[in-house]
């Protein structure tokens, strides 16, 4: 979930509250906070609202919340003599731009910025593959005629950072975001561009160029937004610039879009319209709000309303990303009631629950193992493929990107995660008696499926088959179970020293004295006897 | 209670019943062995103890015996000198001295005397003279050799016998073991411990058990054990199972269809990326041909609602499953009869390095509960009743999951600190379209691993698999 992180004085500022009323209104908004040893505050914010990513969108929703302020308000904006032509990069054909006068960059402001800028590529960009964002000082654009298109990577640019004109090609390969970005919209040697008269001031996704650079004396910015969807990509820009109008004498400007012979002005600042009924609410919330009352809490979640003969006309602000549905309002509706004010249904409804026979199974084999004096352990079910290739195994399941080769594999039997767990009871009292009852994972015909199972083992001075083979034919007389038992070639065991178990003509365990070829392995001087056994799937 | 009995061991009490039993007043312990059936030098040691206890008195006497001298021997087999005397008087009758001294030799004298004290001889003349009757000599110095043979002597006699040096005085120890009458009931046993014997052989009715320092530190024992973690498990699926809820049970191995898609989990989500999501080398895929109509309905509810392209080939994907919230997806579409309530716990995956607080396997506990009129207010109801159950105090705070709407994440008041315990909410309406289910459902899933490790005080995730036998076994409950 992403965290952010804010000047908490600007916070406390922007929404006229103290720390902790903030705190408190921001819990009720699904946000986490804390204060992190740089005296910053942090802020876990879900990803459904990205709105909030910067101060401006956390004081809106605060200021809803406690009821200072409600609905959205409509931007002024105007149009501009910035005029975009859009040819449509293959990889990459979706842009949309904006102006925006006023903002005033400070310090603080700056770095929440960037942050902000950063905390959109990651989720609704989906790490700048999906939406790219650039931000420029609109003084330093060279010109009002701006081309977003293809270029050959053999074209040059000042990147972020640098003072000198530098290869695209160049970038890609040599600076950190050309390594990390560089790959989502190259085509063999054509590479999207956004150009201002003849100077390239971005190369979307991967970084902008220095000549439009931002700083704390930057007044005015110019945003683009590029992408592969024209929707997210909408949407991203409608979310920025609704939180930097938000600045004080901030205005919109518009950006003209050129397509082919389509032409469209940038942002368009959508506002969905849902209409909601009140009953539906409450048979959600399972309360008896009437119209007004809906009314009045979507509008503290900053909708704008009207209420017309028991239907809801709610009007969705450009900056939210997430009402998919109606019950998307209802949440907000939720959210603004109180989810602890809202009072809980203690459960009525009478139904039998029960537990599954191998829950049942598990309890009465856990008892009897018990009463043979047998602890009981638990291990996790990844093991390592080094492990298991050490004992032979072939027939398991392996990680395609596990985090480490510790835990690259399924385990295919409870054997690898007993001998581990003895060789960390070397120098336990000895005899170390252990069962465990776990899920495995095999490859049955090509497909992987688990099993319940249980292994016992004994570490002791000296030992011998019949101190297992007490044990499992106790474990199984008392399960009321009829058996036989075969020689056994398994290749933990030691042969004419072991057993294979059949029930219902069916193999369903083993169980004997461990080789000693596997013990010298693993660096274990006592002797092991062994046995596991399947309790079914 | 009566008066203060005195403690005798097991052994002791034995012998005192042994004597009592055969109604034994007094013995010499030379001849206890015999008589009792005790071995000598044990017996001895048991009956000093009992002695020292004053419940026996042991007397040891010097005893004064006449012992016949070598001398005494030899005369026995020889002769008295007096009889060898008259011997040679038989025939006789009177035989000069001097002769008589050839004769006996340095026994001339003491048969003179001895002859002349039992006045059946005479001196006369020089010569040694046979007084009485040859008989009646024989037999008076016959009797004197059985008084000797049978060292049965008067006073006289003895000294007599004495001052010839026939016999000599000796001492000799002899002791003596008295037995009061009824000291059997004077005693209780004092034993360490109850056995067997003490209870078959009814000595238990005079039993005192030894008094122990009962604040000394006993011996270090050790039950096995049942892991605390599956304890904790097995107690959370019983609060399930009593609010109404049926346990089940899904796959590890899922597929993206029921792992993401059924929640409504658009493609591209980061959750479902490299880094967060752990797939399988081989099979990549399952076969989900047969699940056509279903992989249809949640294309389409996915492109409606998140606005791009779904690729039935990632729905086929095979992954370690991230959210036990899957079986309650594979749940869904058996389509059950509500009202309905079930449950599942079991291991989820995530692609997170190992540290105090992550392991890349764990817990979760998945619940569903729906019907055609249920609503958030019973969700939070029965979240609320869940915490009561286990004695937590929650909170509700609103959440987001893309499957759920409206969304709640539950904080449990452990330790006095607010812990993020589960996540919770009516399942969307896009997830109940894809499921084809025309009631609602609420659904909560709830990480167990943290629950159970501030139960526990327990600051390392890692604990919750330790395996060291020791550790398991001295593991303190909470």
């Amino acid at each position: 979930m992403p965290v952010l992180k804010f000047n908490p004085e600007r916070i406390m500022n922007l929404t006229g509250l103290g720390i902790n009323a903030l705190e408190e209104a921001l819990f009720s908004l699904k946000c986490e906070t804390s204060i992190n040893n740089e005296n910053q505050l942090e802020v876990e914010i879900n990803p459904d609202r990205p709105d909030m990513f910067i101060g401006e969108g956390i004081a809106r929703a605060v200021k809803g919340i406690i009821g200072n302020e409600i609905g959205f308000k409509e931007y002024d904006y105007e149009n501009t003599k910035f005029k975009l032509v859009n040819e449509s990069p293959f990889s990459r054909p979706i842009i949309s731009a904006a102006v925006i006068y006023n903002v005033n960059l400070d310090n603080d402001f700056l770095v929440e910025l960037i942050q902000f800028q950063e905390k959109l590529h990651e989720g609704i960009g989906r790490k700048r593959r999906k939406v790219a964002i650039g931000i420029h000082d609109l003084s330093k654009v060279p010109s009002n005629e701006l081309k977003y298109k293809d270029v050959n990577i053999y074209n040059k640019m000042v990147p972020l950072g640098s003072s000198n004109y530098t290869s695209i090609q160049e970038i890609l390969k040599n600076t950190d975001q050309g390594i990390k970005y560089g790959s989502i919209s190259l085509r063999g040697n054509l590479h999207p561009a956004f150009i201002s008269g003849d100077e390239i001031i971005s190369l979307p996704p991967v970084i902008n160029s220095n000549t439009t650079r931002l700083d704390e004396k930057t007044r005015d910015l110019l945003i683009d937004v590029t992408g592969t969807d024209p929707y997210y990509v909408n949407k991203t820009l409608d979310i920025i610039v609704s939180n930097l109008a938000e600045r004080k004498d901030a205005k919109i400007g518009k950006v003209e879009i050129v397509e082919k012979e389509n032409i469209k002005y940038t942002p368009f600042m959508e506002k969905e319209e849902k209409i909601i009924n009140p009953d539906y609410v409450n048979e959600i919330l399972g309360e008896k709000l009437i119209g007004e009352e809906i009314a009045y809490h979507l509008m503290r979640m900053r909708y704008n309303v009207s209420l017309d003969n028991n239907e809801i006309k709610v009007i969705i602000p450009p900056f939210r990303a997430d009402i998919i549905s109606d019950i998307d309002l209802i949440e907000d509706i939720a959210m603004s009631i109180g989810y602890n004010i809202i009072k809980p249904n203690k459960p009525k409804v009478m139904l039998r629950g029960s537990l599954t026979d191998m829950t049942m199974l598990k309890r009465k084999i856990r008892d009897i193992m018990i009463g043979l004096g047998f602890t009981e352990i638990q291990s996790l079910t990844l093991v390592s493929s080094r492990i298991l290739k050490d004992l032979g195994e072939q027939n398991y399941i392996e990680v395609l990107n596990p985090v480490t080769n510790d835990f690259d594999s399924l385990r295919p039997n409870l054997f690898v995660s007993m001998i581990m767990a003895m060789k960390s009871n070397v120098m336990s009292s000895k005899p170390v008696k252990l069962f465990e009852i776990g899920k495995i994972v095999e490859k049955v015909s090509g497909k992987p499926l688990d099993k319940e199972r249980i292994s016992i083992a004994i570490m002791d001075e000296s030992l011998s088959y019949e101190d297992i083979q007490s044990v499992v034919y106790s474990l199984l007389k008392l399960l009321n179970l009829e058996f036989k038992v075969l020689s056994s070639s398994n290749k933990f065991l030691i042969k004419g020293r072991s057993a294979d178990l059949i029930i219902n003509n069916k193999p369903v365990g083993f169980f004997g004295e461990v080789n000693p070829y596997i013990l010298e392995k693993f660096s274990l001087e006592y002797p092991i006897v062994y046995g596991e056994l399947d309790l079914g799937g | 209670m009566g008066e203060e009995r005195i403690a005798v061991s097991e052994s002791e009490y034995y012998i005192l019943k042994l004597l009592t039993d055969k109604g034994i007043k007094q013995f010499k312990l030379e001849e206890g062995e015999k008589l009792i059936g005790v071995e000598k030098s044990k017996l001895a040691s048991i009956l000093k103890l009992l002695e020292s206890k004053n419940l026996i008195k042991i007397n040891e006497n010097r005893i004064r015996i006449i012992k016949l001298t070598d001398k005494g021997k030899k005369v026995l087999e020889e002769g008295l000198p007096e009889e060898k005397l008259i011997d040679i008087l038989k025939d006789k009758g009177s035989i000069d001295i001097i002769v008589i001294k050839e004769l006996l030799k340095e026994d001339a004298n003491v048969a003179i005397g001895q002859a002349k004290k039992l006045k059946i001889i005479d001196l006369k003349d020089g010569k040694v003279i046979l007084t009485v009757n040859y008989n009646d000599a024989k037999n008076l110095v016959n009797k004197i050799k059985s008084t000797l043979q049978n060292m049965n002597f008067d006073a006289d006699t003895e000294k007599d016998m004495l001052s010839r040096g026939l016999i000599k005085e000796d001492y000799v120890k002899e002791t003596i073991v008295i037995v009061e009458e009824g000291v059997i009931n004077k005693v209780e046993v004092l034993a360490s411990k109850l056995t067997h014997e003490l209870l078959a052989k009814g000595i238990w009715k005079n039993l005192k058990l030894r008094e122990y320092d009962i604040t000394s530190e006993p011996p270090t024992v050790y039950p096995a054990r049942k892991h605390y973690f599956i304890e904790f498990i097995e107690e959370l699926k019983d609060v399930m199972k009593e609010l109404g809820f049926k346990e089940v049970d899904g796959p590890l191995v899922e597929i993206e269809l029921f792992n993401f898609d059924m929640l409504f989990q658009p493609q591209d989500h980061p959750a479902r990326e490299i880094h967060d999501t752990l797939w399988i080398k081989d099979p990549r895929n399952s076969d989900i041909s047969e699940m056509r109509d279903l992989v249809d309905r949640v294309s389409k509810v996915h492109e409606r609602g998140w606005k791009y392209k779904f690729s039935q080939e990632i729905s086929a994907r095979y992954v370690l499953r991230s959210q036990t919230t899957s079986v309650s997806a594979r749940l869904l579409l058996n389509k059950f009869s509500p009202p309905i309530r079930y449950f599942t716990i079991g291991k989820v995956y995530r692609s997170d390095v190992i540290d105090a607080s992550h392991l890349p396997e764990f817990h979760q506990l998945d619940g569903i509960m729906g019907d055609y009129n249920y609503t958030f207010k019973d969700l939070l109801g029965i979240l609320k009743e869940f915490g009561e159950r286990l004695g937590i105090e929650i909170k509700f705070k609103p959440g987001y999951f893309p499957f759920t709407e409206p969304s709640v994440e539950g904080y449990a008041k452990i330790n006095d600190k607010w812990i993020e315990l589960f996540g919770a909410g009516l399942f969307r309406p896009e997830v109940l379209e894809m499921a084809g289910i025309d009631y609602r459902v609420g659904a909560w899933g709830m990480g167990v691993e943290r629950l159970i490790m501030a139960r526990l005080g327990l600051s390392d995730i890692r604990h919750l698999y330790e395996t060291n036998y020791d550790f398991l076994r001295s593991f303190k409950l909470r």
